[in-house]
This record gives structure tokens, sequence and C-alpha cells, in this order.
């Protein structure tokens, strides 16, 4: 028994050394994208514990799936020999199957077989645009166009949402905008009542000054009654 | 007795130098306009292969993906042709590359003015 473990022990090294290991990493420039935008992938290739590149004339091969799995964009592209790295750009949208979600990016490399491969996600989100003529007429774009402009890292499940949140947001300004309807109504009721108010009281005024004046002229009789006395004509003066 | 064969013998090593593009051009066949692609299989083995196209339009986009699956001898030539039906008329651009089964890159990419 200790023959046979003795023996695995001398094996090991060389079937390890018998072919080396690589893994393979990839990352995308942002976390989520829009229609137009240009995706920058990039990564690596090296054996394990090491940051050497693989060699000369190897690539990877790379794919974007959508969030149901259908492939929308491949590509191949080649890899330093030296240093392991590699890049690669494509532009989202373009065809109906860029739906919004998660998208999955594969880089396969495999110049000793069996292959190897490194996976990262990036969200999709629809255009300004398109979201813009997807939300109501009524005044609102400014809470749509905040919302497709400032993609965050979260998923896209999270960003339908977040932008469904937006627009019930945007309908429920839209419905105090209505309430503050009444109140217009109700300071236009108010102008109408104070243009409602009676006209200047010329009559109370004419009574008034039509009572002062026999008033006056009462007390005028009372204090000179001779000069208002009636005088006899002038054939009865004698 | 206990002794394991050494497996340090490398069954295959693929390079993007192991398929050469003899010809790419854009054809018409069956009435169907395309683009055909030859390639040859310089490594010394035989390899089952994908050969695949896609199509980017002038913004960059990749509105097409078509792929081609064939088993290529030691030197052997074989000519896949692709079928641009149902693409919108238009000016693209046409790459193509191979890759193995296990989607292994064993050519560089290799482009293509297309007028539909």
């Amino acid at each position: 028994m200790a023959t046979i473990i003795a023996l695995s022990l001398l094996l090991l090294p060389m079937s390890v050394s018998a072919q080396l290991s690589y893994h393979v990493y990839v990352i995308t420039d942002k976390s989520s994208y829009y229609s137009g935008q240009t995706i920058g992938i990039s990564g690596g290739v090296h054996p394990l514990g090491s940051t050497a590149g693989p060699g000369p004339d190897t690539a990877v091969f790379l794919r974007i799936s959508n969030p149901n799995g259908t492939l929308v964009a491949i590509g191949d592209a080649p890899v330093n020999a030296t240093t392991g790295a590699f890049m690669y750009s494509v532009v989202a949208g373009g065809t109906s199957s860029w739906v919004p979600g998660t998208y999955t990016v594969n880089a396969t490399w495999g110049a000793y077989p069996p292959a190897v491969y490194g996976t990262t996600t990036f969200a999709f989100t629809v255009s300004v645009t398109s979201t813009t003529t997807s939300t109501t007429t009524s005044a609102t774009t400014t809470a749509t166009t905040s919302v497709t402009t400032t993609p965050t890292s979260s998923t896209t499940s999270y960003h339908s949402s977040s932008a469904s949140t937006s627009n019930s947001s945007a309908s429920s300004t839209t419905s105090s905008s209505t309430i503050s309807v009444p109140t217009t109504v109700s300071s236009s009721s108010t102008t109408s009542t104070t243009s409602s108010v009676p006209e200047f009281p010329y009559a109370t005024f004419a009574v008034i000054g039509l009572t002062a004046v026999i008033v006056g002229f009462y007390f005028l009789l009372r204090k000179h009654p001779r000069q208002f006395s009636p005088r006899p004509p002038a054939c009865f003066v004698s | 007795m206990f002794l394991a064969p050494q497996s340090n013998a490398v069954t295959a090593t693929y390079s993007t130098t192991g398929f050469v593009a003899l010809g790419v051009a854009e054809t018409t066949q069956l009435g169907a306009k395309g683009v055909a692609v030859t390639y040859n299989n310089t490594m010394p083995m035989t390899v089952s292969a994908f050969v695949y196209i896609y199509l980017t339009n002038s913004a960059g986009q990749t509105i097409y993906i078509q792929l081609s699956r064939n088993s290529y001898s030691t030197g052997q030539n074989i000519t896949s042709f692709f079928g641009l039906v149902g693409v919108t008329p238009g000016t693209y651009t046409a790459s193509l590359f191979a890759t193995t089964n296990s989607l292994v890159p064993v050519s560089p990419v290799t482009t293509i003015k297309v007028v539909l």
C-alpha cells in the first residue's frame, strides 16, 4: 500500500507537467449599455499562476447572448502572444433580438484542448428615443430622459422596474397638476366675487345729500325768517 | 507496473494559422446573393470546423449571423456559401472566420464589403 502511494506521488508531477492549464477572463468597459453604444470587451488568456501570454497565433471566440440565450453577436479576437490580452468591440442593437435584460459574453480559447472559457454579463436597455415615444405625451420628458441616460449597474429588470416607477411618478405628477386645477377655478371665482361688488350707491348719497340740503335750508329759514318771508305786491304797499 | 503513460502527447494544437482563407467573394447561387469562402486546412489532422459569417451595418451593429459546418481533412479545401436571404438591401461588411467544434478559433477574421 505504501509503495502504491509513493509511486502515485512520484507520478503526480509528471502528469501535471504534461499539459499546462490556462484560464480566460473577460470583462466589459461598462456594466450597462443602450442601443447604439459600443460595447468594449477585453480580457486575457494566461497559464494558471502566471501573467504570461499563451504564445503566437491564438485567438478567442466571443459570443454575446441575449437574456433568452439567442446569439446576437459573435467575434474572433487575436490574443497577444506575450501578454495574453485581447480586445474586441461591438455596437449594441441592430436587430429585434436586442431585448432589454442581462446579456452574457462568453470568450472561448483553446490552443491546447480542451477549450477553456470565461464569461461576464452586462445590462442592456432601450434607447432614449424609443423610451420617449413609448411614454405618454404628458410633460414627463425630463423624468424619462434621466432614467435612460444614466443606466445603473443593476440588471435591466431593475432598470425597467425603475423606469416604470418613474412613469408612475410622472403620471402622479400629472394627476397632481389636475388636482391643482380646482384651485385655479376657486381663485377665479374669488375674482368674480370681487368683480360682483355693488356699484357706487348713488341713490343713497343722493338721498343723504338732499336731506342735508333740506335740513340746512330749514336752519337758514329759522335764522333769517324776514329775508325769506313773502313780500306783499307793490300795489298794496302804501 | 503502475507507471501510467506520460500524457504530454498533445492531441491537437490549434492556432489561427491552421485554416487559411483561399478566397472570399460575393456571388449568386440559385438566384440568392451571398458570400462564398474557401478554407484550407493546413493542420496535420482532420478538423471538424464551423465557418462563421456575420454582417455589420454602417453603424457597426451585427444584423446577421450564420454558420456552416464541415469536416476538413489535412490539406483539404472546402467552399462554404452563405445565402444572405432576408437581409435588407444595403451595404454591409461581412466578416468570416473558422472555429473548431469546441469553438476554438483556427483562422483570423477575413472581411469583405457586400452590397445587396
